[in-house]
């Protein structure tokens, strides 16, 4: 199950070489045999998931093929509601959240084909960029146990780094896609706002909330992008704009493209690993036929800023009645994170909003006119050790936990379409993580970019030792 | 500078925190147009969105779909 990708595998499937209960019975040996120290899932259907793979191996011995997904065993951050299975959002509530149908996202990809093997480990309501867990444990990063895996979306990383689910659905309120697919070495992408329907999955902000594909490579990040964005009645939110054909888009040459690299913020204070792995992600695109430059941004610090605010604000209000019914569940940090957003004002959340709206205009008015594309680094240095993150008071963990998040977090403000894929490795053997930014709704090019930095480089194909 | 402090004295994180919220916002609302609101955040998005028609012209359609 190491070697193979959503594409590979749903070929093969296509072919009768390996069917789909062979395939979902090969991820659950692998849940069964690692997932004890790595802490992906929280929930494993195993029963459920094989019957559902009885049942597509039915219908492809029929010749009844589902979608591009047809038999390929996923899983998915446990926020999303999918009915017959509890969605503890990483509490210590076994059914904190519920929604009276499946989450959009999700039920697209079943309609596509996909088997869903359970529910992944995340931070306590979203809430936290390490992948620490008091309540269903710490989700272990698959290349040094002990550090960190990326949060919010921590088991979702680890789950596909690992093998154990060929690909994942996360969230992204402030870095929860591209943290853990830096942290665990794979592809992550946060779409644009409004692409891809937000109903059924827990909210935390809805200014910032964005749901995405997490999986090996960009092109199985495009296949299912493509499966799951589009407008969606049930979330008034979603984009009615077309969807393009992502993986048609894919093998359309860089050449041409203007890549620029920021000059202020993204590159201070990051370790000295992340900010050569950039550079040399820069010249690797130079290489491919990319005009690369280097460009100042609109000050990242007050986007960054204005959207702290909002989140703060909004998560503190979802998240009102377990704060004041039984503030004690929850962990310091997480506690500590929602108390400051009830101590904002109405003012200055209405003028983050405000402001927003300003500084989203004037960034893709002004950085769009030079460029088509920015690369960054999606973390500051490679996976801390966990304990040296959570060691602390609630306060001290919650400012390190924006400092974990500084690089990802303006683009949840913006809105805009980020990518982040492994860019190296640390001499630690940890993953490094670069992001590639684009214009509202442009993920068909930012992936395309993806795709063929991806065919430059070998980070992609490396797999942490497991077994 | 000190730390702002809670009602019993002592150094109070979040008030900190709270406090530097609100200096950012004092920054950076002073030059806010008045018809500025949070529904033109969408519109900006739009506004910044490639032409679709331009992009199906140059290349084909997948059909996962």
């Amino acid at each position: 199950m190491t070697d193979w990708t959503i594409a590979s595998l749903a070929a093969a499937i296509r072919a009768r070489r390996i069917s789909p209960v062979e395939a979902t019975q090969e991820c659950l040996a692998r849940v069964a045999r690692l997932d004890g120290r790595l802490r992906a899932f929280i929930t494993v259907d195993a029963d459920g998931a094989l019957a559902r793979a009885r049942a597509l191996e039915v219908e492809a011995a029929a010749g009844r093929w589902r979608g591009p997904l047809h038999g390929v065993p996923l899983a998915h951050k446990d926020l999303f509601h999918i009915g017959g299975l509890p969605t503890s959002c990483g509490t210590k509530t076994a059914e904190y959240f519920f929604a009276e149908r499946d989450a959009t996202a999700v039920a697209r990809l079943i309609e596509a084909g996909a088997n869903t093997l359970g529910k992944l480990n995340m931070a306590e309501l979203a809430l936290g960029p390490f992948g620490d867990n008091a309540h269903h444990g710490d989700a272990q990063n698959p290349w040094r146990a002990g550090h960190v895996s990326g949060g919010s979306s921590s088991g979702s990383g680890v789950a596909v780094a690992a093998g154990l689910a060929l690909g994942a659905l996360g969230t992204d309120t402030g870095g929860s896609i591209r943290l853990p697919a830096a942290c665990c070495g794979i592809v992550g992408l946060k779409p644009t706002y409004g692409r891809v329907s937000r109903a059924g999955a827990m909210p935390l902000s809805w200014a910032m909330d964005h749901i995405g594909p997490m999986a090996r490579t960009v092109a199985d990040v495009a296949l299912m992008l493509e499966v799951i964005a589009g407008p969606d009645p049930a979330d008034a939110t979603s984009s009615a704009r077309e969807v393009p054909g992502y993986l048609a888009e894919l093998e359309r040459p860089p050449a041409g493209l203007r890549v620029a690299l920021p000059e202020n913020y993204y590159l201070d204070g990051v370790s000295a690993e992340v900010a050569a792995a950039t550079r040399d992600a820069l010249a690797a695109f130079e290489r491919l036929g990319a005009r690369v430059a280097s460009i100042r941004l609109p000050d990242p610090q007050v986007i960054h800023d204005v959207s702290s605010i909002i989140a703060r604000a909004e998560s503190s209000a979802v998240h009102s009645r377990v704060l004041r019914e039984r503030p004690h569940e929850l962990q310091p940090a997480v506690r500590a994170r929602l108390a400051v957003g009830t101590r904002i004002s109405a003012h200055d959340y209405l003028q983050a909003l405000r402001l927003r709206a300003r500084l989203a205009r004037d960034f893709n008015d002004e950085v769009f006119a030079e460029a088509d594309l920015l690369i960054l680094p999606a973390i500051p240095e490679p996976a801390p050790a966990l304990a040296d993150v959570t060691a602390g008071e609630g306060e001290t963990i919650a400012a390190r936990m924006g400092r974990f998040s500084r690089l990802t977090r303006p683009w949840n403000g913006l809105g805009l379409p980020a990518l982040a894929l492994p860019c190296g490795f640390a001499a630690s053997g940890l993953p490094l993580g670069l992001q590639i930014v684009g214009r509202p709704f442009d993920e068909a090019t930012v992936l395309r970019a993806g795709h063929a930095y991806e065919g430059a480089t070998e980070w992609h194909r490396r797999r942490p030792s497991l077994d | 500078m000190s730390e702002p402090a809670g009602p019993d004295g002592r150094p109070d994180p979040a008030r900190a925190e709270v406090a530097g919220m609100a200096a950012v916002i004092e920054r950076a609302e002073a030059d806010l147009s008045l018809v500025e609101e949070p529904a033109r955040f969408a519109a900006a998005l739009d506004a910044g969105a490639p032409d679709e028609r331009a992009r199906r012209s140059s290349a084909p359609r997948s059909t996962t779909r």
